[in-house]
């Protein structure tokens, strides 16, 4: 029996505004494993936005760590915000390659426990061919509600997913 | 072979100190935790730290952290192990924070053990110290394969809450 299972893969084949997973199973532990890009004008890097059981309000917040454009460093705590924001990181039309994808891994523990608030931890990392708009990027956010996560919504802030953009969701078990 | 096992998973229904497993098999590869938990302490965040096969000594570790609890991020290089720090009381209720450690080569008996260590403690504050974000390499000064893994709060009476979990997983390479 294998503890960490696919339950879905999203290959874009054309730019697309979000991509939802709905069938997140029965497992412990949700995560989720982003190759992405977006299509919006002028941008170099963008967060992706995320969204739990299709809630539009304020009740995430964001604490992110990050290393960028060359030698600088930061932190920022984002408060009661209407999506997880920072939820990755992924690359724009700026970014000298086509070929340059963002990557990004976020880790979701305990997504069905009903007694706990969603909780998530994301890594991030897009290097361009210059160091502007570069990010390494570490966070973790918290959904204030504890709601069995039945599904997750992934957006970048303007534009569109590119074409070629990878999403997978695997779950993790705990016996 | 799996790659993934399930060594132990622990889910309190009642606070406790610790987390502990013991007589851990010496036949996988690498070891990796996984924690979503909440200390009962009277503050926003608590910090954990973590003991290899029952040894208490402070000197014997060594770690390197990078920690965002406000927004300049610092770093450090004490003598003592890290786990990461976790939301605690008076961060908002239901809030757990996730912690992950990954523990290479755990049976090696040629060399130092080290371990990678990432937390997230999220809350819906942007004031300083009541979130944290931190990830940290811990050094353990000793050869000897990691037979038993302790996780536990700073402070010795601090417990972790009711609805904590805690994951422990030994990973296997090819062959």
């Amino acid at each position: 029996m294998a503890i960490i299972e696919a339950i879905e893969t999203v290959y874009l084949e054309a730019d697309t505004a979000s991509v939802t997973f709905s069938s997140l199973g029965s497992y412990e532990h949700l995560q989720i494993r982003v190759s992405g890009r977006h299509n919006s004008a002028g941008g170099a890097g963008h967060t992706i936005y995320i969204r739990f059981n299709g809630d539009t309000g304020s009740n995430y917040s964001t604490e992110s760590m990050q290393g960028y454009n060359g030698a600088n460093t930061g932190a920022d705590p984002y408060a009661n915000q209407a999506f997880v924001y920072a939820g990755g990181r992924i690359t724009g039309p700026l970014t000298p390659a086509a070929e340059n994808y963002g990557a990004s891994i976020i880790d979701i523990p305990d997504y069905a426990n009903a007694n706990k608030n969603t909780s998530m931890q994301q890594r991030s990392g897009t290097t361009l061919d210059y160091s502007s708009g570069s990010y390494n990027w570490f966070s973790g956010s918290v959904w204030d509600n504890t709601a069995a996560l039945t599904s997750i919504l992934l957006y970048p802030p303007s534009g569109s997913f590119l074409r070629g953009t990878t999403i997978s969701l695997y779950g993790i078990k705990s016996s | 072979m799996a790659v993934w096992n399930v060594i132990q998973h622990t889910e309190l229904s009642g606070s406790a100190n610790y987390f502990e497993k013991t007589s851990i098999p010496s036949s996988y590869d690498h070891l990796y935790f996984l924690a979503s938990v909440r200390s009962d302490v009277s503050d926003y965040t608590d910090w954990c730290y973590f003991q290899l096969n029952g040894d208490t000594t402070d000197a014997n570790y060594n770690n390197t952290y990078l920690l965002a609890n406000s927004t300049t991020p610092t770093s450090g290089n004490p003598a003592y192990s890290w786990g990461g720090y976790c939301p605690a009381a008076s961060a908002l209720a239901d809030t757990f924070g996730c912690v992950e450690i990954w523990i290479p080569n755990y049976a090696n008996t040629s060399n130092y053990t080290q371990a990678l260590s990432r937390a997230t403690s999220p809350n819906n504050s942007t004031t300083t110290s009541q979130f944290a974000i931190d990830t940290a390499a811990t050094l353990w000064k000793n050869t000897a394969a990691v037979n038993a893994f302790k996780f536990m709060l700073y402070g010795g009476s601090d417990n972790f809450v009711q609805y904590s979990s805690f994951t422990l997983y030994g990973i296997n390479g090819a062959g």
